[in-house]
C-alpha cells in the first residue's frame, strides 16, 4: 500500500513538474552542461572537429587582455549603476509611498522605461546622445552636449549608465515601494511621539527595516548590470574603439566573430562564476544585517 | 477522489498526444527534406536561406511557382549582419543545411566543402556576367557560388558640387593622385562648402578603407596571401610599408577636411545620405548602396560620380585609376544534404532568379542593386552605378578576393584602431603598432 501511495506521489508530481523539468533541463540544464564541456576543447563550426585541450582555454581567459579590460570596465559600470539606481529609487520610492497627488500616474510614468526592451531603449538613447543632445548643445552653448557623447570613451561610459539607470530604476522603485509599505506604521508613530526627526525616522527605522528589499534590489541590479548585453550592443556596439566593451559583448564577439568557441565559453564561465560569486556574498553581508520590528 | 483522479487521466492523456503531435509532425519534415519530394514523385522542395530585403525574394519566388508549380521553394529569411552568418553557422553545425543560401564570400571560403562544384555552369555564366565577374569569384579554382550583386566603391562625387566649386566641367580622371586630391579639396573648401564626409563606422573603415591595403600590395591574389602571412609572422616592416603609409597619408587629407571633423564616429548612414545627397558635402567615402539612403532625399541631386582612394603621387600606381568591385553575395548550392533533383531545382532557380525579367526586376527595382549581367532587361534609377559600371566595364577594377581571407573580427578590430586614429587618439606610429599587434595576435 506503502510503495503504492510512493507511486503516486512520483505520477504526480510527473505529471505536474514533468513538463517544467524537461523544458528546464532542455533549455538550460542540458545546454550548460554542453558549454562546460565546450570550455575543454576547441571546437569549430566550420570543421566540426573538437579535440580536447584540457585547461588551456582557462589559461587563455586569463591571459586574455582585452578579457580582463572588459571585465575591469564592466565591474565599474555595475558600481556605478549600483549606487544611482539604488539611490535615485530609495528616494523616488520614499516620495511616491509620502501622500502626493498623482502616485498612480508616477509610478507608471517610472516603470514604463523597464517596459521597453533593452534594444529599443538603446537606439533610443542613442539617437538622444548622438543626435538631439548636439543638437541642442550647440543651440544653446551647452558645452557638455556640443559633442556626442558616444564619441568619447568616459562619456560613452556614462551614456550607458544614464541609460541603464533610467531603466533600472523603475523597477526597482515598485520593490522599494512595497518594502516601506510593510514599514509598520506603529512603529514610526511611536518614534516620532520619542521626539525622532524625520531624518532620524529614516535613518533607524525605515532603513534597516527594508533591508529584504534592499538586498532584493541589490542583487537584481548587480546580476542584471553584470550580463547586460542588449543595452551595449544598441547603445555603444563596443565603441568608441572598443572602449566600451562589456564582458557579455565581449564574449559574444570572442565566440561567434573571431569564431574561438571554446575560449569564449570559458570566458562566461569564468563570469558565471564571478557574478554567483558576489551575488552570494552580498545577499549573505546584507542579510546579516536584516531585522524584524 | 474520483473525480480528482479523472482529471489526473485527462491531464496526462493531453500531455501524451502533445508530445506524440510534436514528434509526428517533426518525423514528415525529416522525410521531406531527406529526399526532397513530397507526396508527387516529380515533386521537389528546396530551402533557400537569404534576407528578404523589400519583399524581393518573395516577388521572385511567388514568380518562380508559376511557371514551374512542382517546384516548392521555402524561404528562411533572416536579419543582415552577424547574426546572418550565426544562423547559417547554426544550421550546417545541426545538419540542416538548406539547399540553397545567399552567403558572403568568406562564409563560401570556411564551408567550402560543403557546396556543390559549379563547373557545368561555369561556361554559361562566363557568358552571362560582365568579363571577370566569374573569375574574381573562384575558390581556389572552384565555382561554388554565383554571382547577382555587383558593389564598387571609392569616393563618391557629387558632380554639381563638385563643378561650381571649380568653375567648370570636371574630369574625374585628372585626380588620380594625393595632391590632386588635396588640391582640389582645397579649392572646394574655398568655394564655401565642406570637401568630404567620412562614414566613421567600423566596417567602412576597417573593412572598405583598410581593406584597400590587401588588395593593393599586389595584382596578384597569391602575392597579396603571402602579404597577409607574413603579417602573421610580424615579417613585414610597416614603417616602410608603402601601400600603407599612403593610405594613412590620403587618410590625413579626408580627415582634415570631413565634414564630420568635430564629431567623426557619430556614423549616422542616413545622415551622412542626407549631406551627400543635398551637397552640404563634395565627396563621400561609399559605394554604391549609398543609393537606399540618397534616393528616398528630397531635391537630391541628379549627377554623381566616382574616383579611386589615390594612395600616392606617381599617377600609375595600381590603384590610383581603378576602384574596388567585387560581389558581396554569392548564391551557393548545399552538398551535403540535399539529393541531386534538389540541387538540379536550385540550380534552375538560380538561372531563373538572375535571367528573367521577373527575377531582374526584382534586384534593380526592389533591392535597388548592380547586377553584374551583360543584358540586364531592367532600367535602374541608381545614380551611382553608371558611373561604378564604367570603371567595371573598362576593366580599371582592384580585385578585392583577398577580402574573404581576412579574420572575421577583422572589420571590427582593425576598424576600431582606424576610429582612434581618427579622432587623434592615435598617431602613426601607434595605429602602426596596434595593426601589427592585431595582425600577430592572429599568427600565434
Amino acid at each position: 500500500m506503502r510503495q503504492n501511495k510512493k507511486l503516486k506521489n512520483i505520477g504526480i508530481f510527473l505529471l505536474f513538474g514533468g513538463p517544467t523539468l524537461i523544458i528546464f533541463s532542455a533549455v538550460i540544464v542540458i545546454p550548460f552542461i554542453f558549454g562546460l564541456y565546450l570550455t575543454f576543447t576547441n571546437w569549430s563550426v566550420a570543421t566540426g572537429d573538437s579535440t580536447f585541450v584540457g585547461l588551456s582555454n582557462y589559461f587563455e581567459v586569463f591571459t586574455d587582455k582585452d578579457f580582463l579590460t572588459s571585465f575591469w570596465f564592466t565591474i565599474k559600470y555595475v558600481i556605478a549603476c549600483l549606487i544611482f539606481a539604488n539611490l535615485i529609487a530609495f528616494f523616488i520610492a520614499l516620495a511616491l509611498t509620502s501622500k502626493i497627488n498623482g502616485q498612480g500616474l508616477l509610478r507608471t510614468g517610472f516603470f514604463t522605461p523597464n517596459l521597453i526592451g533593452g534594444i529599443v531603449l538603446g537606439y533610443l538613447w542613442q539617437t538622444l546622445f548622438s543626435q538631439v543632445l548636439p543638437y541642442l548643445g550647440d543651440q544653446y552653448g551647452w558645452g557638455i552636449f556640443e559633442k556626442s557623447w558616444l564619441g568619447d570613451p568616459d562619456k560613452a561610459f556614462w551614456a550607458l549608465v544614464v541609460a541603464s539607470v533610467w531603466q533600472l530604476v523603475g523597477y526597482l522603485v515598485i520593490i522599494y515601494m512595497a518594502g516601506f509599505a510593510s514599514v509598520p506604521k506603529e512603529v514610526i508613530e511611536a518614534s516620532s511621539i520619542d521626539g525622532a526627526n524625520y531624518f532620524q525616522i529614516l535613518r533607524k527605522i525605515i532603513l534597516p527595516l527594508t533591508i529584504p528589499s534592499i538586498i532584493i534590489c541589490f542583487f537584481l541590479t548587480i546580476t542584471r548590470a553584470f550580463l547586460a548585453y542588449d543595452i551595449n550592443l544598441s547603445l555603444t556596439d563596443g565603441g568608441p574603439y572598443n572602449s566600451t566593451e562589456m564582458v557579455s559583448y565581449h564574449i559574444v564577439q570572442k565566440a561567434f566573430l573571431s569564431n574561438d568557441y571554446g575560449a569564449g565559453q570559458a570566458q562566461a564561465i569564468v563570469l558565471f562564476m564571478a557574478v554567483a560569486l558576489i551575488a552570494i556574498t552580498q545577499t549573505y553581508i546584507l542579510k546579516k544585517r536584516e531585522v524584524e520590528a | 477522489m474520483k473525480f480528482k483522479m479523472a482529471v489526473c487521466s485527462l491531464l496526462l492523456v493531453c500531455l501524451v498526444l502533445l508530445f506524440s503531435a510534436c514528434s509526428s509532425s517533426e518525423d514528415s519534415n525529416t522525410t521531406t527534406s531527406e529526399n526532397g519530394k513530397t507526396n508527387r514523385d516529380e515533386d521537389v522542395k528546396l530551402t533557400f536561406y537569404t534576407v528578404n530585403d523589400n519583399n524581393t525574394f518573395s516577388e521572385i519566388i511567388k514568380a518562380y511557382e508559376e511557371v514551374k508549380p512542382e517546384v516548392e521553394v521555402e524561404m528562411i529569411n533572416a536579419q543582415a549582419g552577424l547574426d546572418y552568418i550565426q544562423k547559417y553557422e547554426a544550421l550546417q553545425a545541426s545538419g540542416n543545411a538548406p539547399t540553397l543560401a545567399m552567403l558572403e564570400p568568406a562564409t563560401i571560403l570556411k564551408y567550402k566543402d560543403s557546396f556543390l562544384d559549379l563547373e557545368t555552369e561555369k561556361e554559361k555564366y562566363q557568358n552571362l556576367t560582365l568579363s571577370g565577374t566569374v573569375e574574381r569569384n573562384l575558390f581556389e579554382g572552384k565555382f561554388l557560388g554565383v554571382p547577382f550583386t555587383t558593389q564598387g566603391y571609392g569616393l563618391l562625387f557629387n558632380t554639381r558640387v563638385v563643378e561650381e566649386a571649380i568653375g567648370g566641367k570636371f574630369d574625374p580622371e585628372s585626380i588620380n593622385t594625393q595632391e590632386a586630391l588635396a588640391g582640389l579639396f582645397e579649392k572646394i573648401k574655398a568655394s564655401g562648402t565642406t570637401p568630404v564626409i567620412i562614414h566613421g563606422a567600423n566596417w567602412s573603415l576597417g573593412s572598405h578603407y583598410m581593406g584597400l591595403n590587401y588588395a593593393l600590395q599586389s595584382k596578384s591574389n597569391e602575392d597579396n596571401l603571402n602579404y597577409i602571412e607574413g603579417l602573421k609572422n610580424g615579417e613585414v616592416d610597416l614603417s616602410n610599408d608603402n601601400v600603407l603609409n599612403g593610405l594613412i597619408d590620403t587618410f590625413d587629407i579626408l580627415k582634415e577636411y570631413n565634414l564630420r571633423y568635430d564629431d567623426p564616429l557619430v556614423a549616422n548612414i542616413e545622415h551622412d545620405g542626407i549631406d551627400f545627397a543635398r551637397g552640404n558635402a563634395a565627396f563621400y567615402f561609399m559605394g554604391d548602396w549609398a543609393w537606399a539612403n540618397i534616393q528616398p532625399v528630397e531635391g537630391h541631386d541628379k549627377e554623381y560620380g566616382i574616383i579611386p582612394v589615390p594612395i600616392s603621387n606617381d599617377p600609375s600606381q595600381y590603384g590610383n585609376n581603378e576602384i574596388p568591385v567585387s560581389e558581396p553575395f554569392l548564391f551557393s548550392i548545399d552538398n551535403t544534404k540535399s539529393s541531386p533533383e534538389q540541387q538540379q531545382a536550385a540550380k534552375d532557380f538560380i538561372e531563373f532568379m538572375v535571367t528573367s525579367e521577373e527575377g531582374q526586376s526584382a534586384f534593380v527595382n526592389l533591392q535597388r542593386i548592380t547586377m553584374p549581367y551583360k543584358d540586364v532587361k531592367v532600367e535602374s534609377d541608381n545614380l551611382l552605378s553608371p558611373a561604378i559600371q564604367k570603371y567595371a566595364e573598362e576593366g580599371n577594377t582592384i580585385n578585392i578576393g583577398i577580402m574573404k581571407y581576412l579574420p572575421g573580427d577583422h572589420y571590427a578590430e582593425i576598424g576600431s584602431v582606424m576610429q582612434k586614429y581618427l579622432t587623434d587618439n592615435i598617431d602613426r606610429q601607434g595605429f602602426i603598432e596596434e595593426f601589427g599587434d592585431y595582425w600577430q595576435s592572429k599568427g600565434e
